[in-house]
């Protein structure tokens, strides 16, 4: 959402394209997300 | 939509660059976990090359098996000319080459399938960029929604003036959050469950934007991909009753139990 609505404003061709930028800017913080939160504290951690 | 890039002479087709980027991200992500589970990281290079061998052996052979009757010329270069990847096929490969890698690495198990699990997910994700990108015909039917869109410049392009639902960017963003989830429930379920859990989310997130993808329908109004994706939910259903039922049902309970449990089993 957000990198569509960035794309928008700086001058996106169209919906379509924002839509697209969008699409990958949420795929790349969703594996940044993946790769660097903490791991959550839970009863089964295997180590500590 | 970009189609193909070419840099210094070659050109580079983007659904491949993003075929690619999904293999790269489930390589990460299980190299972390890997990592977590105390075991080597390398594995999880060894299990993204496999796959990606597995994947286009099983995909160009399930498209072989699928338009035989339509080719010609040379079993070798049908073999390793053109184009042609089903991503069943590719399932299909992948997995048999990965489980062949796990068994010869002693990693046989179900924490295995629980990457895979969101690993498949994340993958899936990511490689749906590819088919936004491309305009490679994944789109879905005819709309006049304020976000439908044309892909007059992709591979399988639209008719000129025509919009059609991005359903790439829906399935993006669905399998996207699937992964997410999965990744942080990773440590709250005794192995197997997040795997089975992908089985029914992938299955119920197919199902219903099969209703706006453009596919034909094969039986009792549904098509192929959601009679499949009806199976896997199935599968996943079952898997996590069975599991469920069992001793400490699916929760993965304090560290010092789970250990005795594995070590008494």
């Amino acid at each position: 959402m957000g990198g569509t609505l960035v794309a928008l404003a700086v001058g996106a061709k169209n919906l379509g394209t924002a839509l697209t930028i969008g699409q990958i800017a949420f795929a790349g913080t969703l594996v940044a997300l993946m790769l660097l939160w903490p791991r959550p504290s839970g009863p089964g951690r295997d180590e500590s | 939509m970009i189609a193909h890039i070419h840099i210094g002479g070659i050109t580079i087709q983007t659904f491949g660059v993003f075929f690619a980027l999904n293999f790269i991200s489930w390589g990460l992500v299980a190299a972390r976990r890997l990592k977590e589970l105390d075991r080597p990281v390398d594995w999880a290079y060894e299990i993204v090359i496999v796959a990606v061998v597995g994947g286009l052996v099983g995909a160009r052979v399930y498209y072989l098996i699928q338009n035989h009757s339509s080719l010609h010329g040379s079993l070798f270069g049908n073999v390793f000319g053109g184009s042609g990847l089903v991503w069943y096929g590719g399932f299909l490969g992948g997995t048999i080459f990965v489980l062949i890698w796990a068994r010869w690495r002693g990693f046989l198990s179900l924490q295995l399938l629980d990457i895979a699990g969101y690993g498949l997910a994340l993958g899936y994700a990511v490689g749906r960029i590819g088919c936004q990108v491309s305009g490679d015909g994944d789109y879905g039917k005819p709309s006049h929604l304020p976000w439908a869109m044309g892909y007059a410049h992709g591979t399988t392009p639209t008719p000129p003036g025509v919009t059609v639902q991005p359903t790439p960017i829906y399935e993006t963003v669905s399998m996207g959050l699937v992964a997410l989830v999965l990744w942080n429930l990773r440590d709250r379920f005794r192995p197997g469950v997040i795997f089975a859990l992908y089985l029914v989310l992938a299955g119920i997130e197919r199902f219903i934007v099969e209703f706006w993808r453009r596919n034909s329908h094969v039986a009792a109004g549904l098509t192929a991909a959601q009679i499949e994706s009806l199976a896997i939910f199935v599968l996943g259903s079952v898997a996590l009753a069975v599991m469920a039922r069992g001793p400490g049902g699916l929760s993965r309970g304090p560290r010092g139990a789970t250990l005795a449990a594995s070590h008494s089993a």
